[in-house]
């Protein structure tokens, strides 16, 4: 029972290392490129509907 | 002559009298059937607006259900009937002075007076409704072909299918989204499937094309290394999309499209696919997802989780396109390359669709114009 914090630590450490990692990573990305001038699922989607 | 000089305007009725049918929607564009809508847009007794092809438009159902689609402003003083307009039995009405008209475009009713003038006419276009959305004919008088039965021609009866509707607003123009279908080595290299790829014609027609990209030496799809990819990417969605195998498309008339994939014969995976313009420079993604009807308890609300999900999945392959296609710049006289055949191809066969009175210029947005007849120059 006393351990559980300590795997709760370094499980969240994992995941912030591997989050930090994706995005300092110098892939080159299309829907970071997409996103960037605004068009996101969200925007996409909003702007098409029919009223 | 000062302002305040004018000479009277004529209204003996000299001008020529239009009369009510199908019209065009805009004769820049290939005369095709193009997604407009769902069907779920136009409610009973609602009158719908939506700008298509450069045009403004109203929806509105008749009594007996049947959609029409009419020009938005109205012939009297312009005003636009989906804003405020109404549905008034089998007519739709205009909220500014009220007149009517038909689901041919004649004036049946103006409040307070009986005469109706003959020469006042909304224009018309032929629509269809089929899979839960409603499809267009970009042209006057008869269609030189039939809507076609997208389902018999993706092999799968009706009663088994079920559709999920997606449809997502672009900055860019619709013929450069729709043409990647003819062009294979950009799923290969854009959508980092494979190392690369070409473009099969397998037969053509005035009407129809059927097109099979393939692409050689796939990436491992599922695997952590692709895993990994995706995440860096920002693109792990992209997972729910492999593309295993070849794309198979048939395309009617230019702008609409059955997309396959060549060793999935299930439903799921089959999409009618339509880029249709707004204005020259953005459109709409028009995409029916095929997803298999499930006869089980619960199962409508399964199908359209699955519907959500391969919604999703297809707007992942589709931002990979936008990010490219949002700042594209072609050149005038593109140094076409003999893997470029598919998409010549189809270009060649997006004008022959065109009607238009004047030449086709090489504007590049609507059609291709001369470009449409350039030779491949290492053709082997």
């Amino acid at each position: 029972m006393k351990k559980q914090p300590v795997l709760y630590g370094a499980a969240l450490a994992a995941v912030a290392v591997a989050w930090r990692r994706a995005h300092s990573s110098d892939v080159t990305s299309l829907r970071k490129v997409a996103n960037s001038k605004g068009i996101t699922t969200w925007t996409a989607w909003r702007k098409s509907r029919v009223g | 002559m000062t302002l305040t000089e004018r000479s009277p305007v004529e209204i003996t009725g000299s001008q020529a009298r239009p009369e009510p049918g199908y019209e065009a929607l805009n004769p820049g564009y290939p005369r095709a059937w193009w997604t407009i809508g769902w069907s779920g847009d136009v409610k009973p007794g609602r009158v719908a607006s939506l700008r298509i092809l450069e045009r403004d438009l109203v929806l509105w159902r008749d009594s007996t259900g049947a959609v029409h689609c009419q020009a938005a402003h109205c012939a009297h003083l312009g005003v636009h009937i989906g804003q405020g307009g109404s549905v008034v039995g089998d007519t739709v009405r205009c909220p500014f002075h009220g007149w009517c008209y038909d689901a041919s475009g004649r004036l049946a009713a103006v409040p307070g007076h009986d005469r109706l003038r003959e020469d006042v006419c909304l224009p018309t276009f032929r629509v269809v409704e089929r899979y839960g959305a409603l499809f267009a004919w970009n042209g006057a008088g008869e269609p030189d072909f039939d809507f076609p039965d997208i389902l018999a021609e993706a092999g799968f009866p009706e009663e088994d299918v079920v559709f999920a509707h997606h449809r997502w607003y672009l900055p860019f123009p619709a013929k450069w989204f729709g043409e990647n279908l003819c062009d294979g080595m950009h799923f290969a290299v854009a959508h980092d499937t494979a190392e690369w790829g070409e473009t099969i014609i397998e037969s053509e027609s005035p009407t129809v094309m059927r097109m099979r990209n393939v692409i050689y030496n796939r990436h491992k799809w599922l695997g952590w290394a692709n895993v990994k990819k995706r995440f860096r990417r920002g693109e792990l969605v992209n997972l729910l999309t492999p593309v295993t195998n070849d794309i198979l498309s048939t395309c009617w008339g230019g702008p609409l499209h059955l997309v396959r994939f060549a060793d999935r014969p299930h439903i799921l995976g089959n999409i009618i696919a339509c880029w249709t313009p707004v204005d020259a420079d953005s459109h709409l993604v028009m995409d029916v997802t095929l997803i298999p009807r499930l006869r089980l308890p619960g199962g409508p609300m399964v199908e359209k989780a699955i519907g959500f999900a391969a919604g999703l999945g297809n707007w992942s392959t589709a931002i990979q396109d936008a990010g490219l296609m949002m700042n594209r710049a072609e050149p005038a006289n593109p140094p076409y390359h003999v893997r470029d055949r598919g998409l010549i191809a189809f270009r060649r066969f997006w004008d022959s669709r065109i009607v238009a009175d004047g030449p086709l210029d090489g504007d590049n947005l609507r059609s291709n114009g001369a470009r449409a007849g350039i030779r491949v120059k290492d053709r082997p």
